[in-house]
């Protein structure tokens, strides 16, 4: 007699996993800044990272992920668990009812012309770690730079070097 | 370091001025290079005299300068870690160099398979055909034409067929047969039951695993070794790791080397298992088979909670492992191991005392010590002959050396299927008794268990080879690189690539009824190891191959 | 009186092989079940769990009688190159020498043949069809496995039917009678013939374990050797044709034991109901000791089997045989002084 699969309707099978077990992804929507760093280091090629207009979108394809947690190892915010899920079979590429782990992070925009630049979280996360991280000799004056040119992108950064007081060597 | 120095001084002797040049690797690891026409005597002598073991043959491509031919000598079981590589440039007009499998018949394969890959030829192979591509191609004919071939310069090549005019029946055991867990084709002649020829062609399982390699970096090429073998991943990757870091000059910590031995012995108990399983399968006895693999079953349990995943366990990385093991753990680890130990003594029991397994299994398939040592025999398979071959006590790697573990290995006499088993399932014992030393050990040593991997320009070599043992038998990966992150050359010897070898001769003069399990008391394992179809005509008995384009064309009729 | 009797007769030609088939798939149920727990498997569901029980029913006695229903109604593909008469013919040949030996057995006491004089040897000769199905099928199919397949057969029947024959005419000897009622009525009046001559109940229990394809003997269809056998180039409603023989044959033999050797379930003075329960559990008994032989076994090859048989239940047989000649003549002397 053939049932479909999960029987869930049945109690006598039970799953005997650990919560070791590598399945699903979790981008936990607090910590993840949106860095990228899960695609870059991706065995596979899993997980790509798309950006529009407004936000960039990292999108785990569960078909190619071989679940290794090299993602989970790298990210420098701790935002991806992985969790003991492991039913995520779906009927074809394209199907309707197929599992789906996408996170989404705003961007940023430029003060100075407006475009999108990194993602505001990526921005505070930066800020944060100088804050934390730093020596203490350096830290006032990078605290302070960074408060002027991260709110402008690369192209506008270079423009205004001088005005705004970034430059290298701007102390000399 | 006597031995080897000798033996660099005999070989100086003989190269005299053909010598070109010399270079010594870490560990007891010579480079040798010569011009090409000496290259055969050489391997005439290290393999006879020198008792060397010529374990593969790999061709580097090196684009506009040309090809250059490796051969791999193995002295380990002499004098360990010993390795001499004996390279010669092929001018990329003309890559062509002396065969050497008459010599030594155990590179035989190795040839086929360069041949194959690469445009280097072989003069005077004495079986050129395809290994893994099918005979007829890249050059599809009339299937009238079909015996021959025809080659870049319009030359036509006879495939060399052995078993084409004999006058028997032609029993097809595979590619598609229940007693193969994956694909295979043993074309086996026979006469009422008795096999009177047989021949072996792979390829089925052929996914261009060394291509892929030369497209990623080192450090994503751990996970790619993972997955060529669904039974042996752990230790393809402790092998081009041990490579990698031969390449890169760095040393593990004392942890990682025990996790690595535990990984991997905890793999051999489950391929051991596996095969025990499968090896009742073949010869009928399916409630061994659910019985061994309720064991295993207690084995996966063990990785899954030492790591995560029950197969392709992603634990090694460059530098190390990934993941550490706390107390309570090992503590866990070390109740269950020692309850499985009473289960796998009572599998044992089962086979030794069961009379009719016994009849199946004694005094078939037997390969006497001369001939394993001549065809070149690896892992069990050897060591059921008498042979003592066994990586990791040749050339330690991880927690396998003298001053971590202590262990035996075990060896037969018979070289028949049933020493085969017995060698396999008192392995199996000898890992249990490993696995509780590195717990141990464990519990004793502290500190990390990664240590920072190096730029590939600041690398110590520019090629190296790596060795692990697997459950089959010496598995190797010989790595070139070209100071960027991305190996230059890839190259892969699995124990099952000389296993299969054996294959044919092994099933001469036995039933059907015993080729499954003479097939199998090699494990064969195909996805590590590599679109004809061939019709005989019962009335007439010919042979016609039809290639796969022409097949397509006539289901109109 | 006479009409009606004979109109019993009539239905009982077609009630009998139905009923043995039924019973057939609850053994073949069993086979299934004994091994599967003694492998650490669950085997079809004797009782279906509560949650499952709307898709699956209340229980799954009936599985291999499903399995047999769901090839009937698929069809069947004939090889070209085979001999496709004798291909098509050989499993309705198997069936309907099967069916016409289960008419001829009482089945829990009742035998609508009772008063066929030689309806032993019509048995015997009747369910030699079967393995003559498998070997012609498997020659016609014009497949290298059915070739071997065919062979293998053959030779084994060499094996097995010997101690089956020789055992079944050792009880003929005891009781005198080439009858089956005849059989039945001796052992009825005296003792079962499995406590007189045990040496001819252990060959022909042998025998049936060669001749049902159980471990160590299921040499012709070993499927990692030779793919199926003789039955490789079979499917469809062919295949279904098959199984059902399977099914009768096994129901067929174990009746067979438990007429010859265990009084056919009858115990003199009880009812006819308990008659029935009674053969039915014999039956299951014997059914289980062969599943343990079964589960607990590797194949031969056959050289082996061969080997074997002669040294151990050929033995037996003509053990029992001359035993039987012994009983007879000694008994009426034993029971005179």
């Amino acid at each position: 007699m053939t049932t479909d699969y999960p029987v869930k309707t049945t109690p006598l099978i039970g799953y005997v996993i650990t919560e070791e077990n590598r399945g699903k992804h979790k981008f936990d929507d607090e910590k993840c800044v949106g860095c990228g760093g899960c695609s870059v280091i991706c065995s596979s090629g899993a997980i790509t990272e798309s950006e529009s207009q407004f936000e960039r979108a990292l999108k785990v394809e569960l078909a190619r992920c071989i679940f290794c947690g090299r993602c989970r190892d790298i990210c420098p915010e701790k935002a991806i668990e992985l969790t003991p899920e492991f039913e995520l079979s779906q009927t074809g590429s394209k199907a309707e009812n197929a599992v789906k782990v996408e996170h989404v992070v705003s961007l940023g925009r430029c003060e100075g012309c407006g475009r999108p630049i990194f993602p505001s979280k990526q921005i505070d996360a930066v800020k944060r770690r100088v804050d934390e991280k730093m020596d203490p000799s350096n830290k006032e004056t990078a605290s302070k730079d960074m408060e002027v040119y991260m709110r402008y992108c690369l192209d506008c950064r270079r423009t205004h070097s001088y005005v705004f007081r970034i430059h290298p060597r701007k102390s000399y | 370091m006597g031995y080897s120095e000798e033996l660099l001084a005999e070989l100086r002797q003989r190269l005299g001025p053909d010598l070109i040049s010399e270079f010594r690797g870490n560990r007891n690891t010579f480079w040798v290079q010569t011009q090409r026409e000496r290259v055969r005597e050489i391997a005439k002598y290290l393999t006879k005299e020198a008792q060397g073991r010529l374990i593969h043959i790999s061709t580097i491509d090196k684009g506009l300068d040309g090809y250059e031919v490796v051969y791999h000598y193995a002295f380990d079981h002499l004098d360990r870690f010993l390795h001499l590589n004996v390279k010669a440039a092929l001018s990329p007009d003309e890559p062509e160099v002396e065969s050497v499998s008459v010599d030594a018949p155990e590179s035989s394969w190795s040839e086929r398979e360069m041949m194959e890959f690469t445009p280097v030829r072989f003069m005077g192979h004495p079986d050129p055909r395809h290994l893994w591509l099918p005979f007829e191609w890249p050059n599809p004919v009339e299937s009238e034409k079909c015996e021959h071939y025809v080659d870049k310069d319009g030359n036509p090549q006879i495939i060399v067929d052995p078993l084409k005019n004999v006058e028997a029946s032609l029993i097809p055991l595979g590619p598609y047969h229940p007693f193969l867990i994956e694909g295979a084709y043993f074309r086996v002649k026979v006469e009422g039951e008795e096999i009177t020829g047989a021949d072996v062609k792979l390829g089925w399982n052929h996914r261009g695993i060394m291509k892929l390699f030369e497209g990623r970096s080192y450090s994503r090429g751990v996970f790619l070794a993972e997955r060529i073998c669904g039974i042996c991943n752990v230790t393809h990757t402790t092998a081009y790791l041990n490579a990698v870091e031969t390449l890169s000059g760095v040393e593990i910590p004392d942890r990682a080397r025990h996790l690595r031995t535990m990984m991997a012995e905890l793999e051999r108990i489950h391929s051991h298992l596996l095969w025990l399983g499968v090896a009742g399968d073949l010869i009928g006895f399916k409630t061994l088979f659910m019985l061994s693999w309720k064991v295993r079953e207690q084995v996966l349990d063990i990785f899954e909670s030492l790591t995560g995943s029950r197969r392709a366990p992603a634990m090694n990385l460059i530098g190390g492992v990934r993941k550490d093991v706390t107390s309570e753990t090992i503590t866990k680890t070390d109740r269950r191991l020692r309850s499985m130990k009473a289960e796998v003594k009572k599998l044992i029991d089962i086979v030794y005392n069961h009379p009719v397994v016994r009849r199946r299994l004694q005094d078939i398939g037997r390969l006497d010590l001369a001939t394993a040592k001549a065809a070149g025999a690896v892992g069990p398979t050897a060591r059921a002959s008498g042979w003592k071959l066994d990586t990791r006590w040749s050339s330690p790697y991880a927690a396998y050396g003298s001053e971590y573990t202590t262990w035996d290995i075990i060896t037969e006499d018979g070289g028949d299927v049933w020493s085969r088993t017995i060698v396999r399932l008192k392995e199996m014992l000898v890992s249990i008794e490993i696995l509780l030393q590195c717990l141990e050990g464990l519990n004793r040593t502290a500190g990390p268990i990664l240590v920072e991997a190096v730029d590939p320009k600041d690398f110590k070599l520019k090629e190296a080879l790596g060795k692990a043992e697997a459950p089959r038998g010496e598995l190797m990966y010989y790595l070139v690189s070209d100071g960027t992150n991305i190996p230059h050359s890839v190259r892969i010897r699995t124990p099952s690539f000389r296993n299969n070898a054996l294959v044919p001769r092994l099933l001469r003069g036995h039933t059907i009824a015993d080729a499954p399990i003479i097939v199998g008391s090699i494990d064969p394992c195909y996805s590590c190891t590599d679109r004809v179809v061939t019709i005989v005509d019962s009335r007439t008995g010919r042979t016609t191959p039809i290639p796969l384009c022409n097949s397509l064309s006539k289901r109109s009729k | 009186m006479e009409l009606s009797s004979q109109i019993i007769s009539l239905a009982s030609i077609a009630v009998l092989p139905l009923a043995s088939f039924i019973v057939g798939v609850v053994y073949n149920y069993e086979i299934r079940k004994i091994s599967a727990r003694l492998q650490s498997r669950r085997g079809p569901w004797l009782l279906v769990p509560k949650p499952l029980r709307k898709t699956l029913g209340t229980t799954r006695l009936f599985q291999p009688l499903y399995d047999v229903l769901k090839l009937l109604y698929k069809e069947s593909l004939v090889p070209n190159t085979s001999r496709t008469r004798i291909f098509r013919a050989a499993p309705y040949v198997a069936l309907l020498c099967l069916v016409a030996a289960a008419t001829l057995i009482p089945f829990a006491g009742y035998s609508p043949f009772a008063s066929f004089e030689l309806s032993l040897v019509a048995v015997l000769y009747l369910l030699l069809g079967v393995p003559l199905a498998f070997i012609l099928g498997g020659a016609a199919s014009s497949s290298p496995w059915g070739a071997v397949g065919s062979m293998r057969e053959a030779e084994l029947m060499l094996a097995y039917e010997t101690p089956f024959v020789i055992g079944a005419f050792a009880v003929a000897v005891m009781a005198d009678a080439l009858s089956m009622q005849r059989i039945l009525n001796v052992q009825i009046s005296q003792y079962p013939f499995l406590l007189l001559n045990p040496f001819a109940a252990a060959a022909f229990l042998l025998a049936i374990v060669g001749k049902l394809h159980l471990k160590p003997f299921d040499i012709p269809e070993a499927e990692v050797e030779i793919v199926a056998g003789p039955i490789t180039e079979y499917s469809g409603s062919l295949l279904g044709i098959i199984e059902i023989g399977k099914i009768l044959l096994t129901s067929v033999c174990i009746s067979l034991f438990v007429d010859l050797f265990l009084a056919g379930g009858v115990i003199p003075g009880l009812q006819y109901q308990l008659t029935t329960f009674i053969f039915l559990v014999e039956g299951f008994l014997i059914v289980a000791f062969a599943t343990l032989i079964h589960t607990l076994n590797p194949r031969f090859r056959i050289d082996q089997a061969l080997r074997w048989y002669v040294k151990i239940p050929i033995l037996l047989a003509i053990v029992g045989l001359a035993w039987a000649y012994t009983f007879r003549y000694v008994h009426p002397i034993i029971l005179r002084g």
